[in-house]
């Protein structure tokens, strides 16, 4: 079928009406079909119908105008001018995706708040579309257009991607990047289940651990039952294509960020995923995950705030009633010196020191003053101090003293502190009993923490 | 009345402004001049509109429309047709 047999001219009411077939046809198809047509005998009387600004850009003159919106689908690679009266006026401006996508990816639009119908026929793919911009003179949200990709098939997920693109006043041809790529850390699966809550307002978390919350205007909570994995392919799940529940307002197939002040995300509007950890978007909070410390986040500030992390110091192969001690050393040598006291302390139950307290010092654990082993509950880390101190301290002005990780008696076949790490630093372990032969080893505490394991030789000469 | 410089090939058609429908004249251009005679003056001078329109083979021109004043000695309209690179 030719583009005649397709669309019907009414030239009385000079309307342009796609009456009949499915076959697309360009702008220019339909301005050299009108141009043939109207040089006819029959319609030299009728005052052209449609003229050509450049290739791209064409406008309906003398009063003609399309019968319906509908006619529009039907016409692709170039934009038209609808000049109905001096200061009434249709553009409809032509939009077109290129880029590298997913050849199953399915763009789909919005203006204005809300959702374009793609074109009739589209199934797929890249599309090329005119999409009404002005009408009856006005500005429809500033000539904006947003194309969106977000699949999430099942077994077929591709990362999204969006772009805004704004038509002249003319309409013109405008291009509109996409790109998209499977998604490795999403398989698309069936998450609609989970139990993760969204909320938008105003929330404080002290992620980073420094003592001070920072603000974020997203919470993502995950109840404690989810990782952050989970929680990645769950924000996902709300945010695909299709998804009309709304995000602060908007529909989840189109929400693109917690503030319009903060850059987008566009491969996953709250955060994306990688190397086993979730980078939040601006503002959006990852709160009770089950792998806290896969969690990067960036709060209201657009400060990057990262969880601190925790490792452990595992001394194992012990006996309940075996004495041991892990400390930090250089070779086998104990730092006793770690820190000195900050004048001198009376039946102290708080010791300030005159080296800062690093993240690494444990919370609660004990300090020995040479020999003398205290225990403490507490650390003021901006005040440098070791709070709780039991028994009480009396020491003079930078008296030396230290902080074991492990210092005590084992109740079971292993012993373990928790802290956090910071950098990595030498530790020697100690496990002795009488009737056991001394056992000494040494460890680095890494990323991963240490661990060493005790091996108990009975002593044969000891009675 | 005699239409200068059309393109052979073209469409031109002649009409009272006034009136469009008393058609004057609506033809095929051979190439060069155009003479129209034998009109019926219903005014003098008479207004006319002039169009000519080559757009369906070939080179093609965008639609030219102009007008010209018909008096008793005649009337002669230049025609300056553009190029349709688009079409």
């Amino acid at each position: 079928m030719a583009i005649q047999d397709d669309f019907t001219l009414n030239y009385t009411a000079k309307t342009i009406t796609h009456t009949s077939g499915s076959t697309r046809y360009t702008v220019n198809a339909l301005y050299s079909w009108l141009m043939d047509l109207f040089d006819d005998s029959g319609q030299m009387d009728d005052a052209i119908s449609i003229s050509a600004q450049t290739p791209a850009e064409y406008t309906l003159v003398n009063g003609w105008t399309f019968g319906d919106d509908a006619t529009v689908g039907y016409l692709y690679g170039g934009s038209i001018v609808v000049e109905k009266a001096t200061t009434d006026r249709d553009v409809w401006a032509n939009f077109y995706t290129l880029g590298t996508i997913e050849p199953d990816g399915v763009v789909f639009w919005l203006q204005n708040g809300s959702a374009v119908s793609a074109h009739p026929g589209y199934t797929q793919g890249h599309i090329d579309q005119l999409i009404k911009v002005v009408s009856g003179g006005s500005d429809v949200d500033s000539r904006k257009v947003s194309a969106f990709l977000r699949n999430r098939a099942s077994g077929n997920a591709d990362l999204y991607d969006h772009f805004e693109a704004t038509a002249t006043a003319t309409g013109g041809r405008n291009p509109i990047p996409l790109a998209t790529s499977p998604d490795s850390n999403d398989d698309g699966g069936d998450v609609s289940a989970y139990s993760i809550t969204v909320g938008f307002g105003s929330y404080n978390e002290d992620v980073d651990g420094d003592g001070t919350v920072e603000g974020y205007e997203v919470e993502v909570d995950c109840g404690g039952a989810y990782t952050c994995l989970q929680a990645y392919k769950y924000l996902r799940y709300i945010t695909r294509r299709g998804e009309t529940t709304t995000l602060n307002g908007t529909q989840g197939q189109f929400y693109t960020r917690a503030n319009a002040a903060y850059p987008e995300v566009k491969q996953a509007p709250f955060g994306t995923f990688a190397g086993g950890k979730f980078f939040g978007a601006r503002g959006v909070l990852l709160t009770n995950v089950s792998d806290a410390n896969n969690r990067q986040l960036i709060d209201s500030s657009g400060a990057t705030r990262i969880p601190p992390v925790t490792v452990s110091m595992v001394v194992s192969g012990v006996a309940s009633g075996d004495r041991v001690l892990v400390a930090r050393a250089t070779g086998t040598v104990i730092d006793k010196s770690q820190f000195t006291a900050a004048g001198s302390h009376s039946s102290a139950t708080t010791v300030t020191t005159n080296e800062a307290l690093a993240a690494d010092i444990p919370s609660s654990g004990v300090i020995r003053f040479g020999d003398a082993r205290h225990t403490y509950s507490g650390i003021d880390r901006p005040s440098k101090q070791f709070t709780g101190v039991s028994p009480a301290v009396t020491c003079a002005n930078n008296a030396p003293l230290y902080s074991p990780l492990v210092d005590d008696t084992a109740a079971g076949t292993s012993m373990s502190k928790s802290f956090v790490y910071v950098s990595d630093f030498d530790v020697v372990a100690r496990v002795r009993k009488k009737g056991i032969l001394p056992f000494e080893n040494t460890a680095t505490v890494t990323t991963a923490g240490a661990s060493v394991s005790a091996i108990r030789t009975t002593d044969t000469i000891v009675t | 009345m005699t239409l200068q410089n059309v393109v052979a090939g073209s469409r031109y058609w002649v009409a009272q402004s006034s009136d469009p429908s008393n058609v004057i004249a609506n033809g095929d251009a051979p190439g060069g001049d155009i003479v129209i005679s034998g009109i019926g003056a219903l005014a003098n001078p008479m207004l006319l509109t002039i169009r000519v329109r080559k757009g369906t083979s070939g080179t093609k021109y965008r639609p030219f429309e102009t007008n010209a004043y018909l008096v008793k000695a005649g009337a002669t309209a230049y025609i300056s047709q553009q190029l349709d690179p688009v079409a």
